[in-house]
């Protein structure tokens, strides 16, 4: 495609997008055009002009206009739908380094920051495509999305069977997997019994939507959908592993006779009804109740009936887009690029629910794979911020993540709770199966859980749900956590502190700059940046004037700092 | 204990301030009885604020508002202390507390013998003069978190970036506000303004975890060091960014500047009896008991004690959808020992800049997302529970008000029909708004700036509808 129109950052498409302009010379750009976009050269001008360009290029209905763009080609429909927001307003966001894309990718997908070996590993040298396929096809991807639907489904096994939440994971992992496509996974999961054992009444409709359409559902929407969950309730039924165990099951007398009560018009005017097998017997614990392990597949036909209708609403593969957006850019991408939704639903669509096609599309765009390094000036009202998207995303770790980061660079095992089971049930056979580490008396460890909720993380789902903690008591527990990961370090350990002082006595300004480069560098692949010199060398020289202060304790103490710092908390 | 001003607030405040002018909302006119000079509100920067968050949707009405058919209040209703106008329900148990005999020489009144203390407003609502009520948990939560429809700032928030003692610095203790709780109706009153944010602690137990034995203390070089590395991040990135950022490099400064709060072992008020200031913690634990809103209870008045302005205790379990009976009992009767217990344990401590009783100094409250509704006749749903249809019961809530600041206890403002919770004729209403508006400005602060043409409740100072 030959560039006809204003060639205003044709030039530096430079692979950041993957597209090509089709222009081939620095000569067809207009002079005093900024071809380093505004965040490229710590020009902070640049970013005010960029969005005086924008005001200046905005069509009169006020979408902007995109001739740059039809110049272009593209192979990602992200960067195509996006491209009028932001190549078309004249910036050119740089692409993160190998290190920061590294980490970025690793973070994400596999829940851990990478160490040194891991970079050198998985990451050098490879395209981010490259990167990201290799991820997204490891087991580690598959169970970063079972905690984020584990999340979503609050599963909590002081109320719901183990079995069933156990077996509605593993359908998430089909999913995740390539097995399954979400359209198939959400109808069978709005009726499934971990779901079911979850909520009653018109909470089940409630957290459906919540689930797969995005938001709650309405009071009206709450009473006049809640019939095509009305045949379902819960039993005790205890457990060989777990005593409180309930089973879900169908009764059949919640709509016989008066079958309206399983009919709702909202949507479609539709019955959801199991006929009572024996007709007349009105025994609440009788033969019309039937154990959901006994239906027939006919059955489960009839009663999916409500997953089959979420996934006909408009909203549905949109929700999921803008979470999958939300997740991976720390902002809502679906709003703020509502044509970059619309791809991706389109997407979406045309594949049946395929979420692994939606999620590479994401993660091999230019909107995932910019550096999030952006000089602008700190401004009061948002609305003069630059938006998001004209740089790299940047998130903060979850408690799981940044625990069993640390804990690998300690040289720990990294630890884990089960996102399924917030708590280990048991019963006369004993606990139900599980992934905590086990202690000497066969009980979980709970360790790694109860650290991580101090931070937000492993959450119970019941009265504690998932939360990104920052101020006070999240920098009090990081200064707690970290004491005791620095200490338990061992010469072993990829940041053991001491390793990095080769001489106890040498307390010189290169020797500790040596030591603290070194351990910042373990923690996060990457040398102290040269902007943040000036307070390394003044942690130098305060401790070179404490006299208490050996080059031990500067090894510790920079350990303790590095892995609490914005540069590793952050990524 | 060490006095803490905090000159570089402001440069953190311009944030949340200007977020807070572009989002303010629109004031809708509801029940403007009064001129705002006419406004009779004990305001001080010496006043605290406890609001209690009954996170789920509380069904108020049986504890607070129970002179109502069955249907809204299956348990019956108590006589109450003398003076006492609004229906004490009969869900309370009457039963003062013994254990508080051994250390005060008397058994702890319980919440039916002060219910002369306490005034109830019969009819808070968030959406006043809308066609419905609100029933949906998210929206109901903007309300209750911020006093707007669109969600903002959480009233912690706001409470720690517009408050005199943070802004101006105090010649008294100045602990943050705190949001103590991790529900999901109770989170979003610490949601930031800007790059401020209320200390957010989990619970007692999770509290006294997180301050680890050295309560993170760091040699200031390296503290440095790390300040250094994390103002180069904050420099580094676009401007929205640097406030999350910067939300995290103020966490650490005040780890330290509070690091002697931290290190005072009151503030583990399970694990040592004979700490604490006026009141040990063993006589805490014997007045507010041992479940965890009890702890946390306790924990909330170490942190009025050390200068937090207000503090909000979330309190979960009120989402009641089925199997209501046993769970509702055992939840009024725990907020009921709070209540009875704030009351008795503020009269015994003294605030350290007036020398008056901390009670004369503090405005209890509760806040929920929304009352209950979709009853039968017997008082409950099908599954034997109530839901939140945005009906008249669900609606219109009744919340209870206690604390020396409070003129008209025993006092009932915003009468419900009996048979339909409907506000009867010529009966107030009050908002959401309103509600929290009346919070700030207990506090003195300027509500103008964060609900402007809203004029705070003030009825349960004053008595004039």
């Amino acid at each position: 495609m030959r560039n006809t129109g204003l060639p205003l950052i044709a030039t530096v498409a430079f692979g950041l997008l993957a597209c090509n302009s089709g222009a081939d010379d620095e000569a067809n750009q207009p002079t005093g055009v900024d071809t380093m976009g505004p965040g490229a050269g710590g020009d902070t001008d640049g970013a005010d002009d960029a969005a005086d360009d924008a005001g200046d290029d905005a069509g009169d209905d006020g979408a902007p206009e995109a001739s740059v763009c039809d110049d272009m080609t593209f192979t990602n429909v992200v960067d195509e739908a996006a491209c009028p927001y932001i190549q078309g307003q004249g910036v050119e966001p740089p692409k993160a380094d190998e290190v920061e894309m590294c980490r970025r990718a690793y973070i994400d997908l596999l829940g851990v920051s990478p160490l040194d070996s891991d970079y050198e590993a998985d990451c050098k040298w490879h395209t981010t495509e490259e990167i990201i396929d290799a991820f997204m096809a490891r087991p580690e991807y598959v169970l970063v999305n079972q905690r984020a639907w584990g999340d979503t489904f609050h599963y909590n096994t002081d109320i719901v069977h183990h079995e069933y939440i156990a077996d509605l994971d593993a359908l998430v992992g089909q999913v995740y997997q390539g097995l399954m496509t979400y359209d198939e996974f959400a109808e069978i999961a709005a009726t499934h019994p971990a779901f079911l054992g979850r909520w009653d009444g018109v909470d089940l409709v409630g957290f459906n939507f919540l689930a797969f359409l995005g938001r709650d559902a309405n009071p009206a929407e709450r009473e006049a959908l809640e019939p095509l969950w009305h045949l379902w309730e819960e039993r005790d039924a205890p457990h060989a592993n777990q005593s409180n165990a309930r089973a879900v099951v169908l009764n059949t007398l919640n709509c016989s006779p008066n079958q309206s009560d399983c009919n709702s018009n909202y949507w479609d005017d539709v019955t959801v009804l199991i006929p009572p097998p024996v007709p007349g017997d009105t025994n609440v614990n009788g033969p019309n109740v039937i154990d959901q392990s006994m239906l027939s597949a006919a059955d489960w036909d009839i009663l999916r009936t409500p997953g089959r209708m979420i996934t006909e609403q408009a909203v549905f593969h949109e929700a999921y887009v803008d979470r999958a957006l939300e997740r991976y850019l720390g902002y809502d991408a679906g709003s703020e690029l509502p044509e970059v939704r619309q791809a991706l639903v389109d997407l979406m669509d045309a594949t049946g629910g395929d979420v692994l096609a939606v999620e590479r599309e994401i993660l091999t765009s230019g909107l995932y794979t910019a550096t999030n390094t952006y000089e602008e000036e700190e401004k009061i009202d948002p609305a003069d911020m630059d938006p998001p998207y004209w740089r790299g995303p940047i998130k903060q770790m979850d408690a799981e993540d940044w625990l069993r980061s640390a804990a690998r660079l300690i040289g720990e095992a990294p630890g884990s709770c089960d996102h399924r089971f917030p708590t280990v049930q048991s019963g006369a056979g004993g606990m139900h199966a599980n992934t905590y580490p086990t202690m000497a008396n066969g009980q979980p460890d709970y360790t790694f859980r109860d650290r991580a909720r101090l931070l937000g993380g492993c959450p119970d789902h019941d009265s504690q749900f998932r939360a990104v903690r920052t101020g006070l008591i999240a920098a009090l527990t990081q200064a707690t956590l970290t004491t005791e990961l620095c200490a338990a370090a061992t010469e072993n350990s990829p940041i053991y502190p001491l390793q990095f002082i080769e001489d106890p006595e040498d307390k010189s300004a290169e020797s500790l700059s040596t030591a603290a480069n070194q351990i910042y560098s373990a923690a996060t692949v990457k040398p102290i940046p040269e902007g943040a010199t000036d307070a390394m060398m003044l942690g130098i020289e305060g401790c070179r004037d404490d006299l208490n202060c050996t080059p031990e304790e500067f090894a510790v103490e920079t350990c303790r700092l590095t892995l609490k710092a914005a540069d590793f908390l952050f990524y | 204990m060490s006095t803490i001003k905090q000159h570089n607030r402001r440069a953190f405040l311009k944030y949340g301030l200007a977020g807070l002018g572009a989002a303010a909302a629109a004031p809708y006119i509801w029940v403007p009885r009064i001129s705002k000079a006419a406004l009779d509100i004990p305001n001080s920067r010496h006043n605290h604020v406890i609001i209690i968050n009954l996170d789920g949707g509380c069904r108020s009405v049986p504890m607070f508002n129970g002179a109502l058919d069955t249907k809204w209040n299956p348990y019956g209703t108590l006589a109450g202390a003398p003076g006492t106008e609004w229906g004490v329900g009969a869900v309370f148990d009457e039963t003062p507390y013994p254990e508080t005999t051994t250390a005060f020489g008397m058994a702890m009144p319980s919440l039916p013998q002060i219910s002369n203390e306490i005034a109830v407003i019969g009819t808070v609502d968030h959406t006043p003069g809308a066609p419905a009520g609100e029933g949906n948990h998210e929206a109901a939560r903007n309300w209750i978190s911020s006093g707007k429809a669109e969600g903002g700032p959480g009233i912690m928030s706001l409470v720690y970036a517009m408050h005199k003692n943070y802004t101006e610095g105090s010649a008294g203790l100045v602990f943050p506000s705190v949001t103590i709780g991790t529900g999901n109706a109770t989170t979003p009153f610490s949601k930031p303004m800007g790059t401020i944010s209320p200390v957010e602690v989990p619970s007692f137990a999770e509290f006294a975890q997180q301050s680890g034995d050295d309560a993170g203390g760091q040699p200031d070089w390296a503290r440095d060091f790390e300040a250094g590395l994390d103002e180069h991040a904050i420099a580094t990135r676009g401007a929205s960014d640097k406030i999350r950022l910067a939300r995290v490099h103020n966490g650490k400064k005040n780890v330290k500047a509070f690091r002697n709060v931290f290190l005072d072992p009151a503030l583990r008020v399970a694990e040592a009896p004979t700490a604490g200031n006026e009141l040990t913690n063993a006589e805490l634990q014997a007045i507010f008991g041992t479940t965890q809103l009890g702890r946390n209870m306790a924990l909330a008045l170490r942190f009025i004690q050390y200068g937090s302005a207000a503090v909000t205790v979330g309190y979960d379990g009120w989402d009641t959808h089925s199997n209501e009976m046993g769970a509702y009992t055992t939840s009024a009767n725990e907020l009921a020992r709070a209540f009875a217990g704030l009351s008795f344990a503020l009269k015994r401590m003294t605030h350290p800049e007036t020398g008056a009783s901390m009670w004369d100094h503090t405005l209890i409250m509760v806040q929920s997302e929304f009352g209950r509704d979709n009853l039968m006749g017997s008082g409950y749903n099908s599954g034997g529970g109530s839901d939140h249809t945005g009906g008249p019961g669900s609606r219109f809530q009744a919340f209870p008000y206690l604390g020396g600041l409070v003129t008209q206890g025993g006092k009932m403002f915003g009468r419900t029909d009996a048979n339909t919770m409907e506000p009867l004729a010529g009966e107030p209403i009050y908002s959401t708004t309103q509600h929290m508006a009346m919070a700030l400005a207990v506090l003195d602060i300027n509500i103008e700036e964060v609900y402007p043409g809203i004029d705070p409740m003030n009825v349960i100072f004053t008595g004039v509808v």
